[in-house]
């Protein structure tokens, strides 16, 4: 019953002049981007990432600083700056993470899946876009923190340090974020599992106070506890300070997290792109 | 002759449920084809498989002579897909939109940014073009949504309900840009609930219910096919409807509304034996007609002995 046009001019096949798809590194590259116009774009990740972090630097300043340069005698800036500036990447894991799973679930992905693409490149651009937007958001915030006093007072090489740190740490966040994204059912699941955790990791850190100040039978905790030993390296890094114990600390956190992460999301990831 | 699209017993289940039975359907270049059938008949699982989005647990596809099971990309390469649901990002504007999906296709800066210009216009979308997706309205998202499958041309172009929910005037521009592609030779696929939409656009209709393919031809055959005559009876009055309904229960494709009944019919003279069934009962008729039948009363016909329902 099928008719076919007794038209034999029909038009035939376009030539295929498509272009050849975008090579892995080139749409990895474009997809961070579409990651760092959407983070500009978004005025909630913006007051989660920056402005909340500003704040909470300037209001723990004016409250506590002669506080604790009378009991102390340290400049209360030079140890708080450098957890603020951590504060920013972790507390990015959540929305980071949300705005991911809403991403995986839209028609953007689909979209994505039926265009020839290495799907790798979202995974890889996904990263590689908030990798960028943590390191300009540390940046930014160390700026400001120079305003009230912050310094680098070990050198060049050590100002490197503290921003490799940095870039340690929010690698680590990446990787959470993302297995985070790729595990949860449900995005209620990602508030309930990262937002308590994350508050309680950065108040029980010895990023706002010293370890000596946590009571005895905590102070094991909060030593290993990841904020902590990053906190103290770039508090290391760019004021005084042990270096080696936090250094590596942070950098045994980041390959352990980053490790399981990445093989958890894998998984994940190849599941979602063969069966959506 | 050649075949861009070619499905042969395409079968899909999930679980206990056979969403496609053995289709098998041949698209030539430069052809709109409708896919038409009631929700859950199978239409966008066969517009999965056929896009690689699903795996199909038997038959064959080939899209221009390649298998998405063996070389997935290269048909995802030739494919231009409009899902049922827009697949925008909605933080970003339309020129971004269109700029980021035109370079992932492998487009330059350059040459991403002059095309999203080309297809803003083409989409009546460029006074919008700066506003974040989030913010337009639905026509504007959908003719966004096909702007962005073409920013690209591909050789087939498969769209999914592209209209559903969207007011004439972007319905009417949508259906422009398909006949346009067909006019270059691109072999379209759309699936659609709008007979009407099928009637104005698809060279040919494929009528699938339950996965099954029902009937493919042009609109014309349908008509032909199913009953080359419709029967249709005014009642004096709608409190009747239900016995003339049960007078001719047992003809195929019985379809009332108010106080109209339409019967289909394989030859005129037998508009005899309607009335006659009808007189038996004593029901009284204001008005008697006989016509083709419409595209809708040729879906009901075919789709209805399926569905088992009594009334429309």
């Amino acid at each position: 019953m099928t008719v076919q046009s007794p038209d034999t001019a029909a038009p035939s096949l376009p030539p295929s002049s498509s272009p050849a798809p975008a090579t892995l590194a080139a749409a990895s590259v474009v997809i961070a981007g579409r990651v760092l116009r959407q983070f500009v774009r978004n005025r909630m990740m913006i007051i989660v990432t920056i402005a909340f972090p500003l704040l909470q630097l300037f209001m723990l300043l004016a409250a506590f600083n002669v506080l604790v340069r009378d009991t102390q005698g340290v400049d209360y800036v030079r140890r708080l700056a450098p957890l603020i500036v951590l504060t920013t990447a972790f507390s990015s894991i959540l929305t980071t993470a949300i705005a991911l799973w809403s991403d995986i679930r839209s028609g953007v992905f689909n979209r994505l899946r039926a265009m020839p693409l290495d799907m790798r490149a979202y995974v890889a651009g996904r990263i590689g876009g908030d990798f960028v937007r943590i390191m300009g958001v540390a940046v930014l915030v160390t700026l400001v923190a120079h305003t009230v006093g912050f310094r680098f007072s070990r050198g060049p090489l050590a100002a490197l340090g503290f921003f490799g740190i940095v870039a340690l740490f929010g690698m680590m966040c990446s990787a959470l974020s993302v297995a985070v994204a790729l595990v949860a059912q449900h995005p209620g699941i990602i508030v309930r599992y990262v937002q308590m955790p994350t508050l309680v990791l950065t108040l029980m850190s010895s990023g706002y106070v010293p370890l000596e100040a946590f009571p005895g039978w905590i102070r094991p905790a909060v030593s290993v506890n990841p904020v902590s030993l990053a906190a103290d390296a770039l508090t290391g890094l760019s004021d005084r300070g042990a270096l080696a114990a936090p250094v590596l600390g942070t950098v045994a956190w980041t390959v352990g997290v980053t490790v399981v992460c990445t093989a958890v999301a894998t998984r994940r990831f190849a599941l979602l792109v063969k069966s959506g | 002759m050649t075949e861009a699209i070619l499905l042969s017993d395409l079968t899909k289940r999930f679980g206990e449920q056979t969403a496609l039975d053995r289709v098998s359907l041949g698209i030539p270049a430069g052809t709109v084809v409708g896919l038409l059938g009631p929700n859950g008949a199978g239409k966008t699982t066969l517009i999965n498989c056929l896009t690689t989005l699903l795996q199909p647990d038997g038959g064959t596809i080939r899209v221009l002579g390649h298998d998405p099971a063996t070389d997935p990309s290269l048909v995802r390469a030739n494919i231009a897909v409009t899902g049922q649901f827009a697949a925008l990002d909605e933080q970003i504007s339309p020129r971004e939109n269109l700029v980021f999906f035109g370079r992932l296709l492998g487009l330059g800066r350059g040459e991403a940014q002059q095309r999203a210009g080309e297809m803003l216009e083409r989409f009546e979308l460029a006074e919008a073009a700066y506003t974040p997706v989030g913010y337009l309205s639905g026509g504007m998202r959908r003719r966004l949504d096909l702007a962005v499958s073409l920013v690209v041309p591909r050789p087939v172009l498969v769209l999914d309900e592209p209209t559903t929910g969207l007011d004439p005037r972007s319905r009417k521009l949508l259906w422009d840009m398909v006949r346009a592609e067909a006019a270059r030779g691109v072999a379209v696929l759309l699936t659609t609930q709008y007979l009407e939409e099928a009637d104005q656009l698809a060279d040919r209709i494929v009528v699938i219910d339950k996965g099954r393919v029902l009937a493919d031809g042009s609109s014309d055959e349908l008509k032909l096919d199913v009953g080359g005559l419709m029967c249709r009876l005014t009642l004096t009055s709608a409190a009747d409807t239900a016995a003339a309904r049960q007078a001719l229960g047992d003809l195929p494709g019985v379809t009332a509304e108010g106080d109209k009944v339409a019967v289909p019919m394989a030859r005129a003279e037998d508009v005899g034996a309607v009335l006659g069934r009808l007189a038996g009962q004593g029901l009284p008729i204001a008005d008697i007609e006989v016509t083709k039948p419409t595209l809708d009363e040729v879906f009901f016909t075919l789709t209805e002995p399926m569905a088992k329902e009594t009334t429309r």
